[in-house]
């Protein structure tokens, strides 16, 4: 080896060199990308049995065959009490599509917190609890509001996270009676 | 001889790097228990609704709940290293505290480790360098030289 330092700078600039190129490549990509979109679209539903806010009990066995929006929210959540509007549209236009389920699962938060949110908002569709979050680690929720719409198939066909639109829903429900 | 106290410092180096690797690779502790394990996986996996902190160490409910799913499916004959993937699926590999050893994650091992052998390295070629540059002594027209300025003055 004629000249060792000049072989140890050209080492230590080939490794600075390699790492520029590697970071170059990934400039701009987010590493928590992932946490932008659910990972189950696409996947069966989680199984799940629920407890309803009126005593009774809903699965997602009683629910197959029909297209479910499964919206995760809490009382104390303001996106959650900003994309109500939205809901209570959305549930008025289709009151009379029998095969059109909209399921709300409450994540953390106290039964009578719900039931005073449930009656002030005049929220009619199904209401249920999640002891345990059982149901929204089973959906691999990160907060909420989280809208999940499920096809007749019993697939995830799409999701949300954040505050959801009329629009939006409209767009998720056709995608997912699209695919059965 | 001489080329035995040469390496000898050397070879000691080594078995000391070999001693303090094994060391901290042996498992430390017995029978490991469920909660132990629970609390591996828990610790190595990120908080969803809250900021850099652990599954360990997040007081939401949703991480209680995983806390809890971590456990059934430990209780249930799934390895730790099965309970990880599984989350990794449902969340993506940013659920991982830990950078993964493959990909670009791996960088984050390789570089440190790259660093370090460039720089043993390095300290080897200096110290071969250093060692064989000739010492310098003052020859006789140089002690010359100087009894001849001394007396000059």
């Amino acid at each position: 080896m004629k000249h060792p330092a000049r072989w140890v700078a050209g080492s230590v600039g080939l490794v600075v060199l390699a790492l520029a190129v590697v970071l170059a490549l990934n400039a701009g990509k987010d590493p928590r990308a992932d946490a932008q979109h659910s990972r189950l679209v696409g996947r069966p539903v989680p199984a799940f049995t629920l407890p309803t806010l009126d005593g009774k009990e809903i699965s997602s066995g009683s629910l197959a065959g029909k297209t479910v929006i499964v919206n995760f929210w809490n009382s104390w959540c303001e996106p959650c009490l900003q994309e109500l509007p939205a809901l209570k549209s959305y549930y008025a236009q289709h009151t009379t599509d029998s095969d059109l389920v909209l399921l709300g699962v409450v994540r953390d938060d106290t039964d009578n917190a719900v039931r005073a949110a449930v009656r002030d908002n005049g929220i009619g569709w199904t209401i249920a609890l999640d002891p345990g979050a059982k149901a929204a680690v089973a959906f691999a929720t990160r907060g909420q509001p989280e809208t999940y719409v499920i096809g007749p198939d019993g697939v995830i066909a799409a999701s949300l996270y954040g505050p959801t639109t009329v629009r939006t829903l409209d767009a998720m429900v056709a995608a997912a009676r699209g695919r059965a | 001889m001489t080329a035995l106290r040469r390496w000898a410092p050397w070879g000691l180096l080594g078995l000391l790097a070999v001693a303090a690797l094994a060391v901290a690779a042996w498992p430390s502790g017995g029978h490991r228990t469920i909660a132990d394990r629970a609390r591996s996986v828990e610790s190595e996996l990120r908080c969803v609704d809250c900021e850099a902190l652990s599954i360990a160490d997040s007081s939401t409910s949703n991480a209680a709940a995983q806390r809890a799913d971590i456990e059934s499916r430990l209780r249930a004959g799934e390895t730790e290293a099965q309970v990880r993937r599984a989350y990794v699926d449902r969340y993506g590999p940013s659920i991982l505290l830990r950078p993964q050893n493959k990909g670009l994650g791996m960088l984050v091992w390789a570089l440190p480790v790259g660093a370090l052998v460039l720089g043993a390295g390095g300290l080897a070629v200096a110290l071969r360098h250093w060692r064989s540059e000739p010492r310098l002594a003052a020859s006789s027209a140089d002690e010359q030289l100087v009894r001849r300025t001394r007396e000059a003055r």
